[in-house]
């Protein structure tokens, strides 16, 4: 049942939310030149972005709603569905999160967005990356991928290296560069053999060549693995599972908090979105034998996901545990994290999926809190981030310790917080599909949530059973304090009544054929 | 300050869009569609069932012709499809030889035998009556199976028989009274989180009288204390699986998160009552002890109260999710109350105990998915059918051996018991996971110690008995021995060990590990004694465990030190205190007419027919076991009084001399040492409390015959043929009370 695709104009009618961002784009830039005082400026600039991402949001809920039909957009370069419309929410969603963090302290030198720069710039690059971000989780073709995951790419270079005066962050963004580009290309390459194979850049097409090709030859032939593999190294850089995650710590530590605190949510949830999809839609990877008239456990995907898994898991923990600075621990931990995730990516069926996307709605709750208070931390402490600062803080500043504390203990999995459920949902998928291998990897996955507790147990070990050197009371600032909560709040009430949620999230997984 | 107008005008924007957005996304949630009926022609009748007032499940209430003793409602059979709906049989779902509801429910159709077809849109309605008269529960759950040939909707095999979920609670005439002996559980788990708000609102308002929380909390934990009592006192307990609710009691179900079937599902039977029991008086006590506790008083009380509730819950929870909930909600307090308010060396043990548990129970949560993947068919509370479940009475039926699963090779029940195994008995501790329980006593606080020798370790044994026994049976009688084993070697590693500590707090701990060891004995033997003396042992090593730690914290508090061999001829400076020491110790080391005896002897009881040279090994450590205490007894409070003490600053304010142990700590020790005295003399109170829990629990392992032979059964795994395989259909074979036929 192949929907028929759509022509350019007829698309414009699904494509309200990334016009909306365009437009926003646009504005932004056109007010930022035309507004005289920094107030004004900035309201304008809150408001357009506000707006932008209110009505992606709006937009996309009220197509779940009302069960918009399924269309392949711009004659298949992109999918809408409901898969797409979920990612489209969580994006507005976290972006709109981002805007708060990024909304500067009274004085007129702004620390988190670059000394002196013009917000105009920040914001417009911002929209511009939750518009890549879209596309993204909306990409059915090859090049679509590509283009999309570049947009995203090149924009997050930017905005890393956002503090020039500080070498850091200019070698952060240096080091993404680099690394970007190496994967992006080696990802083109991929593309290049999967193309050359099956002869088309569409994603349905694709699939249909490749399940005629391995049911002539029983099993799946090389080239598409081999393609495959390559094209992991742009998916794994974009998620940062290892081994394509090295650039990973740097970038986080020397990035802007705001930004590092975006790529820890953002772009990994696009990048788990557009792998889902690609290994969905373009290779027919399910548990139930459909196209491919193989078993799962025949094909090496489930091999390949699970063993980039493990290790992902296992080095971002291990390396997480030398770590001093909070943040660099955190991106190592968000390493971690992408882990977890392709561990129920490797089961390849509707439950894995459905925990993978349950996963990400959570870890942003918890992990956008944790960068949260490390930035209104360190805010205080002249941009101190070590674990240091955080001493004492439980007597400093009793609420942000006490939202850490739900935060960490949710990033470790420990109920009753978001993260265990998002756990729960990870294990009970791989042992629903049970067998040797997924044994092994649940156990070992297991055993890393143990370990995580050790990093984050340092923090609430600085935080509540070290004196710190200064004895009073930390102030932050109110719409810090705010957010906190708002953050915090869910962390905790999602672990204890989350069937909303999921029934949600489990209802809006299907794509487009 | 304009930028400060500016950032509340895009947060008040965000908040707005967010709430827009939430409701949005809630409209969402009502408009997707549910997967669609198949239109393959064929008219087919689908089965609706609600009470009369409209909700899924059925809530009895008193009859209206004056009958105070007669419970009825009623619920609409409806056809919601285009074709005809045939009732084939309406039953009440129970059978003989697993009673699910108490005696004297019936189901009857309204209006006799006919209309047992329901045209389209029609509607049928059915009577439920419930006679308590007849009944020992005190409140009645269960189901009302409606077979028809109603087929779910894009399901290709038949469906289960629709259910609907009854319930009713025994009417009582003092209705405010009644409703906390409903809900009697939930009130004694929850009570103490009132104290976190109390606290964390006291905490808002900038309160500063940080003594009175002291007063709050002991008050607190006096009336969860005085309601555990209540509990005790309307115990039944020759309640038993054939009066119905599996032979739980105070029963609270409801359904928790439906897409993955977690229920709210607590109850008490006679394995977990003495454990509640035992937890609402040791919290009172840990409460009085806490009175040392001088620094952040607010945070102290708040993660003790967390720390109650978590103990209540996991004691009280049947649904392995709620359970494993709470188990964890346990850890998180435990961590911060060693590690801000212990010793020297706090941090190393609080991160060792986290570590150690958190290890030990994410094999445990592994195992929980396992059984809940692997369960049957069953209902939810108010009657949704359900793949599996997470409730344990319903895992106990499953027949997990039956099954033949394997994983990574080998018997799935084993590995899977290993698992769990190893999480509890990380907690016990046994040997070799033993070692954060010394770091850990030795470093927390008083109360702390209590709490945890004197109610956590004993989360071990009961995860044992309620999960290893009650859900893998077959597995429990391939490991029995090897739990005996290392039950022994707990003992007599304990006690050795024991014997070498010179801090007086460590001797307590690993007498502790040597303790526990009796408990793992005794369940080893799975012989009815066996079980129970595993129950009696549990509860009075809580309470003389406890006792010791409080009087070990009464010499620290005066003179910041434990060491044994810096004190010497005690008992002419504080001869209560000395008597007191004594008194514990003689309990603790199993002196007859001391309830330390009860555990140990029926320990020996229990074991020697299944395990003869174990159980001498065993009774070899309780001569070591009295060699420690008296010997600890003699270093302390014997010899001469060494006059260098008259010196110390500790004794400064106090003239030189060592003051004696003072009310507040005697208020502390005294209920303790009664009942340890009572229970020495008299234990029939504990013992029939844990009767009917302990004889089931052997049911479930012990083969009927077996109890008397005296060398174990054969290794591997025993073939279980009794008939303990129950399914929904059971109902057409043995149904209570089975409405007319149809036709």
């Amino acid at each position: 049942m192949e929907t028929p695709p759509l022509d350019n104009i007829r698309s414009l009618a699904y494509f309200g939310p990334e016009l909306g961002f365009i437009a926003a784009i646009l504005l932004i830039i056109g007010w930022d030149l035309i507004a005289k005082n920094r107030f004004a400026k900035l309201a304008g600039i809150l408001a357009i972005c506000v707006a932008a991402l209110a009505y992606s949001a709006g937009v996309s809920a009220w197509n779940l709603a009302h069960d918009a039909a399924p269309q392949n957009l711009f004659y298949g370069l992109l999918a809408f569905d409901r898969f797409s419309n979920l990612f489209r929410i969580l994006f507005a969603f976290v972006t709109g999160a981002i805007i708060v963090f990024c909304t500067p302290s009274g004085d007129d030198s702004d620390q988190q967005t670059g000394e002196g720069r013009n917000p105009g710039e920040f914001f417009a690059l911002l929209m511009t990356l939750t518009l890549g971000m879209n596309l993204m989780a909306e990409s059915r073709n090859l090049l679509m991928i590509y283009i999309s995951l570049e947009l995203v790419s090149v924009i997050s270079f930017v905005m890393a290296g956002f503090k020039i005066s500080d070498a850091k962050s200019s070698e952060a963004a240096m080091k993404y560069v680099i690394f970007g580009g190496v994967a992006s290309g080696i990802m083109l390459y991929g593309m290049s053999w999967i193309f050359g194979l099956t002869q088309s850049l569409h994603l349905g097409e694709c699939a249909v060549r490749i399940a005629a090709l391995t049911a002539e030859q029983g099993k799946v032939p090389e080239v598409v693995f081999v393609g495959v593999i390559c094209m992991m190294a742009g998916f794994g850089y974009k998620i940062s599972a290892a081994p394509f995650h090295m650039w990973t710590p740097d970038v986080y530590e020397g990035a802007p908090t705001p930004v590092t605190a975006f790529l820890s949510v953002g772009p990994k949830a696009a990048g788990f979105a557009v792998l889902v999809r690609f290994f969905a839609d373009a290779l027919r990877a399910t548990d139930t034998p459909a196209l491919n008239g193989l078993a799962i456990m025949d094909t090496p995907w489930p091999v390949l996901a699970g063993c980039l898994a493990m290790a992902t898991m296992t080095i971002g923990n291990l390396s997480a545990l030398q770590q001093d600075n909070v943040k660099r621990m955190l991106a190592y931990s968000s390493v971690a994290h992408a882990g977890y995730m392709l561990l129920a990516f490797s089961v390849f069926s509707e439950v894995g999926i459905a925990a993978i996307v349950f996963y990400t709605f959570t870890y942003c709750f918890m992990n956008l809190g944790a960068f949260l208070i490390v930035m209104a931390v360190a805010e205080r402490r002249d941009g101190d981030e070590t674990i240091a600062a955080f001493r004492g803080l439980g007597r400093r500043a009793p609420v942000q310790a006490v939202a850490m504390t739900i935060f960490l203990f949710s990033l470790t999995g420990l109920p009753p917080m978001a993260g265990f459920v998002g756990k729960f949902y990870i294990f009970s998928a791989l042992l629903h599909a049970g067998g040797t291998w997924y044994w092994v990897i649940a156990v070992v996955g297991v055993l890393n949530s143990v370990v995580s507790l050790f990093y984050y147990a340092r923090v609430l070990r600085a935080m509540y059973l070290e004196k710190g050197d200064r004895d009073e009371p930390t102030h932050v600032r109110g719409i810090f304090g705010a957010t906190t909560v708002a953050l915090a709040v869910p962390t905790l009430v999602l672990g204890i009544y989350w069937a909303p949620l999921y029934d949600f999230v489990a209802r809006s997984l299907t794509m487009v054929r | 300050m304009k930028l400060h107008k500016l950032v509340s005008l895009v947060l008040g924007c965000v908040l707005f869009c967010a709430l827009v957005l939430v409701a949005q996304i809630a409209r969402a949630q009502d408009t997707l569609p549910r997967p669609a009926q198949p239109d393959d022609g064929l008219a087919a009748g689908q089965i609706w069932l609600r009470s009369d007032a409209g909700t899924r499940a059925l809530e009895l209430s008193l009859s209206n012709d004056g009958r105070a003793d007669g419970m009825t409602g009623g619920f609409n059979i409806e056809n919601r499809g285009d074709g005809p709906l045939t009732i084939s049989r309406v039953a009440v779902r129970t059978s003989a030889n697993d009673p699910r509801v108490p005696p004297g429910v019936s189901v009857e159709l309204e209006g006799g035998g006919q209309g047992l077809s329901i045209a389209p849109g029609e509607k049928k309605r059915a009577i439920v009556k419930w006679d308590p008269r007849e009944a020992r529960a005190r409140e009645m759950y269960g189901h009302v199976l409606v077979e028809s040939n109603s087929v779910r909707p894009g399901a290709s095999e038949p469906s289960p028989p629709a259910a609907i979920g009854i319930h009713a609670e025994r009417p009582s005439a003092l209705v405010p009274f009644a409703f906390i002996e409903s809900h009697l559980l939930s009130i004694i788990t929850f009570l103490p989180l009132l104290g976190v708000i109390a606290i964390f609102i006291a905490h808002l308002y900038n309160y500063r009288d940080d003594r009175k929380l002291r007063a709050m909390t002991v008050g607190l934990m006096g009336v969860n204390l005085l309601l555990c009592i209540w509990l005790f006192a309307r115990f039944d307990t020759w309640f038993t699986r054939a009066d119905g609710n599996d032979g739980y009691q105070f029963v609270e179900h409801a359904v928790w998160i439906r897409s993955l079937n977690v229920e709210f599902f607590l109850g008490v039977d006679g394995v977990s009552i003495s454990m509640v029991l035992l937890t609402g008086l040791i919290a009172f006590v840990g409460a009085i002890a806490s009175y040392s506790i001088t620094e952040q008083l607010k945070g102290y009380f708040a993660m003790y109260c967390l720390l109650v509730t978590g103990m209540f819950g996991t004691f009280v929870s049947l649904d392995l999710f709620l359970f494993f909930v709470f188990w964890e909600v346990m850890l998180l307090p435990m961590y911060f109350l060693i590690g801000i308010w212990g010793g020297p060396r706090r941090q190393y043990a609080a991160i060792k105990f986290f570590i150690y548990t958190l290890a030990g129970s994410v094999f445990m949560l592994l195992g929980f998915i396992w059984f809940y993947l692997n369960s049957d068919p069953t209902y939810l509370v108010d009657g949704q059918a359900i793949t599996r479940s997470f409730s344990i009475p319903e895992l106990g039926r499953v027949a997990f051996h039956a099954k033949g699963l394997t994983i990574l090779g080998i018997a799935a029940v084993k590995v899977i018991w290993v698992w769990l195994f190893v999480g509890f008995a990380i907690k016990i501790p046994m040997f070799p996971f033993h070692t954060w329980l010394p770091d850990a006593h030795v470093e927390a606080p008083t109360a702390i110690s209590v709490i945890l020798a004197g109610v956590l370790l004993k989360m071990g044994t009961y995860g044992i008995l309620r999960m290893n026994f009650g859900l893998l049976p077959e597995a429990t009688q391939w490991a029995a021995t090897t739990m005996a084993v290392f039950g022994v070697i707990n003992i007599l590693y304990g006690a050795f060990c024991a014997m070498a500590q010179k801090d007086l707090k460590k001797l307590v701990a690993y007498s502790s590990v040597s303790h526990m060891g009796f408990c793992l004995l005794a369940m080893g033997a799975m012989t009815p004694q066996g079980i129970q003396a595993c129950l009696v042992q549990m509860f009075n090593h809580g309470l003389i465990t406890a006792m010791l730690f409080t009087l070990v914290g009464v010499v620290y508090d005066r003179v910041h030190t434990r060491d044994l061999d810096k004190f010497g001829g005690l008992a002419s400076e504080m001869p209560l205190y000395t008597a007191f020491v004594g008194f514990a110790f003689m309990a603790s080391l199993g002196l007859p007419s001391l309830s330390g005896f009860w555990g140990e002897a029926m320990t020996f009881i229990g074991a020697f027919p299944r395990h003869r040279v174990l159980a001498m090994l065993a009774a070899t450590g309780v001569i070591v076991t009295a060699a420690y205490h008296l010997w600890a007894l003699q270093r302390m409070f014997l010899g001469k009084f060494r006059e260098e003490w008259r010196h110390s600053k500790y004794l400064e304010p106090f003239g030189g001399k060592f003051p004696e142990i003072n009310a507040r700590e005697l208020v502390s020790i005294v209920p303790l040492a009664a009942l340890v005295l009572v229970l020495g003399f008299w234990p029939r109170p504990l013992l029939k409390l844990i009767d009917r829990g302990s004889l089931e629990v052997h049911r479930m392992v012990d083969k009927p015959g077996q109890t008397q032979v005296a060398v174990a059964p054969p290794g591997g795994m025993g073939q279980d043929d009794d008939d303990e395989e129950y399914s929904a259909s059971d109902v057409k074979k043995t149904a209570v009370d089975p409405a007319q036929a149809a036709r």
